[in-house]
């Protein structure tokens, strides 16, 4: 059961290979959406498989390598907390299939075989990474999500932003993945193994400073690729791709990848404070500035990229004050509305050919399924009750009053007020709550998968049940009388926008100048790109060549006009040669005279 | 009979492509032998089981003796390490003949020269007798000057700073600078290793590297045959600072010689330092370990920050390649189970991305008649299958999982980590590779952002590949990719020879 699944995961970007070069060369009436229909199948299978194992399935392990004489191999846990990340990502994933299919069919094969071979080895290599069970395997699927991405966001490659958009992911990622890399090393001579429970073992039992500097590498990682404080820069620009690319990659799955490794690594974390306190303080600081960037974004997916990391910043707090089972529960819960929330960015986009929010003013009707789904993902964004949304950031929210400080729990609620005030703004522009009639073509390719991740969206008390019967059943339960406090809280922030929207412009404009400081935190890369590597490689490139070179040359050069020079004494001149004859024997009878006398 | 047919089977070829007249068997029996005397190797391999079997001895040949007081004999050793490499010369000496077959003027000639550095590859791999190795060694070096100075590329280059008097005197850039500047440096080179060679053997009065290592004479502790032999072969792996002849020598070769260049020539001077300076001079070696890994540190940091101002993708490739030799000469010193290995690995690995780099620089300039990274564009559009070997070059240096590049870098950093383990540096002495990879990913991508995803509408010319180069672009990644997926297989064959490498 175990290795089919693997099989199958392995078998989906083949088949989309298969069926590219089948089409191209053989079946030339083909349609080009049979690209996405194996995929979708197959993992439709594997998600079937997957429900159905009620029970953990085994482990699987492959032998790979031998270091030092530790044999390392790829294992592959089978527990319910992989299987469920692995269902939500096959959820999700087979949402964006579908849509995608439809989403880009204008473009010709071969830029359509690209996106589909890129997307299906994104999915399976995420679902590998949700299953792996030890830090090498996920090291190594950690790294195709980020090469997916590369050329995801590179797909709209007549723009040039795009591009730079791409190239500038993949250098900050990379980055990350380096400290990822030199953590699993010392970790490795450390611990003498990779797998999860037997560094979560050895980290809870004793404390050193070497492995705490390995465990801060690894979170140097995670906050590349999760695009927090230091390195935010690269998710928004990312918006440049595809809108489905977006939905699946840059929101559900890979920018959250990193709490999951967190998540697994929780127990050795919560033995050294500093790297707790590490993550806490990149993920309060993020949530805070990226929350009130949102509400300045006038660009729809901007905003809805901003609000990612904002709730990015959410996840990595829990696992800062030690509660990362609370990380996880919001992990799935974002996800479902997040992704629907940009395919429908997607849809409207799409319809309406223009990204920015003042462009949709009153675009979308409220009694339409667009409009409808639409409220419920802003309303999630917010945490309003019962949505998938809530349930988490409300857990999350009272254990950290509980546990800081006041300096602290204002940060948090400052974040909380602008996350209801961009998701009111999304709501209160774009639908329009007047009964008028639109033309808009309905194309049911597209909104199927909306209604779906609608519906999972609304699922919120499941989303409860499987966090109070899976994850943590001790969790302490939120009173009623806190679950009303913040429901409060949200919805007056709600009226406040309605009724006072200019002012709470006006009021936020020092906010947006304090944000824009962390945020554009990506002119001191650039600056330090291009002032410090470009000059250095230039003046090295220069030194190599003309003086390390010159050097070289300037050996044989001084040999050769040492010759030339050499070469002047044999001119063929008799008077010249008699000269040269007469000193010498003049120097000679010298020399002998002094010889003599001594 | 293995060793034998090995050091026969080009000579053969060579006969039947003088013989011929007809161009079909020009191009494709080189080939065809090459391929023949790989399946071999594998035999060889199989037969004696060498992934399972621990026990296998080393198998030593002596053809005959030229002079007996001194044990000059014509001997030959193979054991697991010089598998690989002979393993890893093959591919590359095939590499080399694909990138012939499209070549117009003097087929015959071409293919002849590179049958002859064939040999004179195998027969250096092979040699167990100093003797025997240097002279082979001059077989392989003398086809390389007529090989530039014939099909080269005639370049321009920018001169300014103190010493453009010289510069300019030599007319730098053309073929006829490149070929004599790679000749001369390595027939330096070899003068310095004949001379170390010759006070080795004579004081010890034997050739044969295993009686030497026995006898274990005083003068394997002198600090001056040690410096012969770095300065020697250290110009030939292009070490710091006598690498200058790689970047001239890359450019302005033909796609045959800088394959055969950076897959092999730089490896001889490995060669050189895995079966003779670090078995037979141990202790001088590690006295001098800082230097050699200082000096492998900066051609890693240094290599790479070359290659990204280059606009020339060869000259990219050359100092990437400077900057990937430096590993293998960290990690040689590291001189534990890891470093070793992963010093291995990277020899194989990076001859095996270099000849795919070098091919693909190759066919880019052979179909779209530039090299410039300044002017090509649009690959991902106009050559799709070309832009996708170019980026798996270029993720397979970066050292990419599942390639054989990430298995020698994970190797390399944990023998660099462990031989440091017990300092207060340890970090910092790992950030120096790690740095490095940054650095391959910025000027690597930098190159495929240029190259392959940017758009223009004004070059859009469909064209690609042929069958030919397909195919062997095909064989190399899938190598690369074996490689990276199954490292135990290699490690199983590199098993315990590596013990001689251990010299601290």
């Amino acid at each position: 059961m175990e290795k089919n699944i693997i099989l199958i995961l392995l078998l989906a970007p083949l088949s989309v290979i298969i069926c590219f070069y089948l089409k191209k060369y053989i079946f030339h009436k083909l349609e080009k959406s049979y690209l996405f229909v194996l995929p979708t199948i197959f993992y439709f299978l594997i998600f079937l498989l997957l429900l159905i194992n009620q029970n953990d399935l085994n482990e699987l392990s492959f032998k790979y390598i031998k270091v030092h004489d530790i044999n390392i191999s790829l294992s592959f846990s089978f527990n319910h907390i992989n299987k469920l990340m692995s269902l939500v990502v096959l959820i999700v994933s087979i949402c964006v299939l579908i849509y995608s299919s439809s989403f880009i069919k204008s473009e010709n094969i071969d830029r359509y075989f690209r996106y589909s071979f890129f997307i299906s080895i994104f999915i399976s290599a995420m679902i590998f990474f949700s299953l792996s069970n030890d830090l090498l395997s996920s090291f190594i699927f950690w790294e195709f999500l980020g090469l997916c991405s590369f050329f995801l966001i590179a797909y709209y490659n007549k723009d040039k932003k795009a591009i730079f958009s791409s190239l500038m992911a993949f250098w900050i990622t990379r980055f990350g993945d380096l400290f990822f890399l030199m953590g699993i090393i010392i970790v490795l001579l450390n611990a003498e193994s990779l797998m999860f429970s037997q560094i979560n073992n050895l980290y809870t039992k004793e404390y050193s400073n070497i492995q705490n500097i390995s465990l801060l590498f690894i979170c140097i990682g995670v906050l590349t690729k999760c695009a927090q404080f230091p390195f935010t820069i690269w998710l928004p620009r990312a918006m440049k791709g595809p809108t489905p690319v977006s939905a699946l990659i840059h929101s559900a799955t890979m920018v959250v990848a990193g709490v999951l490794l967190l998540f697994k690594l929780a127990p050795a974390i919560a033995n050294y404070q500093l790297t707790q306190n590490f993550i806490f303080y990149a993920g309060l600081i993020t949530s805070l500035t990226c929350s009130i960037h949102a509400f300045k974004e006038d660009d729809f997916k901007k905003i809805l990229a901003y609000s990612t990391l904002s709730h990015i910043g959410f996840m990595l707090i829990p696992i800062g004050q030690n509660l990362s089972d609370l990380s996880y529960f919001h992990l799935y819960s974002h996800s479902f509305f997040k992704s629907m929330l940009f395919l429908m960015a997607g849809y409207i986009i799409l319809t309406y050919n223009s990204t920015s929010i003042k462009d949709l003013k009153n675009k979308v009707k409220i009694n339409s399924v667009m409009g409808f789904s639409l409220l419920i993902g802003c309303l999630s964004l917010a945490g309003v009750f019962p949505l998938t949304g809530s349930f988490s950031k409300e857990y999350i929210i009272i254990n950290f009053i509980s546990d800081r400080n006041v300096v602290d729990i204002g940060l948090l609620f400052i974040s909380l007020f602008f996350t209801c005030m961009y998701s009111s703004k999304i709501l209160f522009t774009v639908i329009s709550f007047e009964n008028i009639k639109f033309n808009v073509d309905k194309n049911i390719i597209l909104l199927i998968p909306i209604v779906i991740l609608g519906i999972f969206s609304l699922l919120g008390f499941q989303t409860k049940d499987v966090f109070d019967n899976f994850i943590n059943p001790n969790f302490p339960k939120i009173t009623f009388y806190e679950l009303v406090l913040i429901q409060i809280f949200i919805v007056s922030s709600f009226g406040i926008f309605y009724f006072k929207e200019s002012r709470v412009f006006d009021l936020s404009k020092n906010f947006f100048n304090f944000s824009s400081y962390f945020v554009e935190i990506e002119k001191i890369y650039i600056t330090i790109y291009k002032h410090v590597f470009i000059e250095l490689a230039n003046f090295i490139a220069w030194f190599d060549r003309n003086i390390i070179d010159g050097i070289i040359n300037f050996i044989p050069y001084q040999v050769s006009s040492l010759s030339l020079k050499i070469q002047s004494v044999q001119n063929g001149f008799i008077r010249n040669y008699a000269a040269i004859l007469l000193i010498f024997i003049i120097l000679l009878i010298i020399l002998l005279g002094v010889g003599l006398s001594i | 009979m293995f060793i034998f047919s090995i050091l026969v089977l080009p000579i053969i070829s060579i006969l039947i492509m003088s013989i011929s007249k007809r161009d079909i068997v020009i191009k494709y029996v080189p080939i065809l032998i090459t391929t023949l005397s790989l399946l071999i190797v594998f035999q060889f391999i199989g037969a004696n089981d060498l992934i399972n079997n621990s026990n296998f001895e080393n198998l030593y040949v002596n053809f005959y003796t030229l002079v007996k007081s001194l044990d000059v004999n014509m001997s030959f050793e193979i054991n697991r390490i010089n598998v690989l490499f002979i393993f890893l010369s093959h591919i590359t000496i095939i590499t080399a003949f694909f990138s012939t077959i499209k070549v117009k003027s003097r087929l015959k000639q071409i293919n002849i020269l590179i049958s002859l550095i064939s040999i004179g590859i195998y027969g250096l791999i092979l040699s167990s007798n100093l003797f025997v190795f240097f002279l082979f060694y001059e077989i392989a070096a003398i086809p390389i000057f007529l090989m530039i100075s014939n099909w080269g590329y005639d370049l321009k280059r920018e001169i300014s700073g103190p010493f453009s008097k010289a510069l300019n005197f030599f007319n730098v850039g053309s073929k006829n600078y490149g070929s004599y500047k790679i000749t001369i440096y390595l027939f330096i080179a070899s003068l310095l290793i004949f001379i170390g060679i010759a006070i080795i053997g004579s004081v010890s009065e034997t050739f044969e590297i295993s009686s030497i290592i026995q006898r274990n004479n005083n003068i394997l502790n002198s600090s001056l045959v040690f410096f012969l032999f770095l300065i020697g072969f250290g110009t030939h792996s292009a070490l710091w600072p006598f690498h200058t002849w790689a970047p001239d020598g890359h450019g302005t070769a033909p796609t045959a010689g800088s394959i055969i260049f950076a897959g092999i020539l730089m490896k001889i001077g490995l060669v050189g330092f895995i079966k003779i300076l670090l078995p037979i001079m141990p202790e001088v070696t590690n006295l001098y370990a800082w230097l050699i890994i200082s000096l492998a540190s900066i051609n890693i940091i240094y290599g790479a920050f070359t290659a990204m101002r280059q606009d020339d993708l060869k000259f990219m490739a050359a100092y990437a390649s400077l900057s990937h030799i430096g590993y293998i000469f960290f990690a040689l010193m590291t001189s534990n189970i890891s470093g070793i290995q992963g010093a291995i690995f990277q020899v194989i690995s990076h001859g095996l991305i270099i000849c795919l780099l070098f091919f693909c620089v190759g066919c880019i300039h052979k179909l779209k008649g530039t090299r410039s990274i300044s002017e090509l564009n649009s690959f991902l559009d106009n050559s799709p299958i070309l832009a996708g070997f170019f980026i798996f070059c270029a993720f397979a240096s970066i050292g990419f999982p599942l390639t054989s590049g990430f298995i020698s870098e994970f190797l390399i950093i944990n023998g660099i980590y462990k031989f440091y383990a017990a300092s207060t540096y340890k970090i910092i002495m790992i950030m120096i590779p790690v740095f490095g990879i940054l650095l391959t990913t910025v000027y690597m991508f930098r190159a495929i952002k240029n190259t392959c995803l940017n758009f223009s509408e004004k070059n859009l010319k469909f064209d690609d590949l042929s069958f030919d180069e397909i195919l062997i672009c095909i064989v190399l990644c899938i190598l690369i990719i074996f490689i990276g997926l199954f490292p135990d297989i290699i490690q199983a064959i590199i098993s315990n020879s590596y013990k001689g490498l251990i010299i601290f």
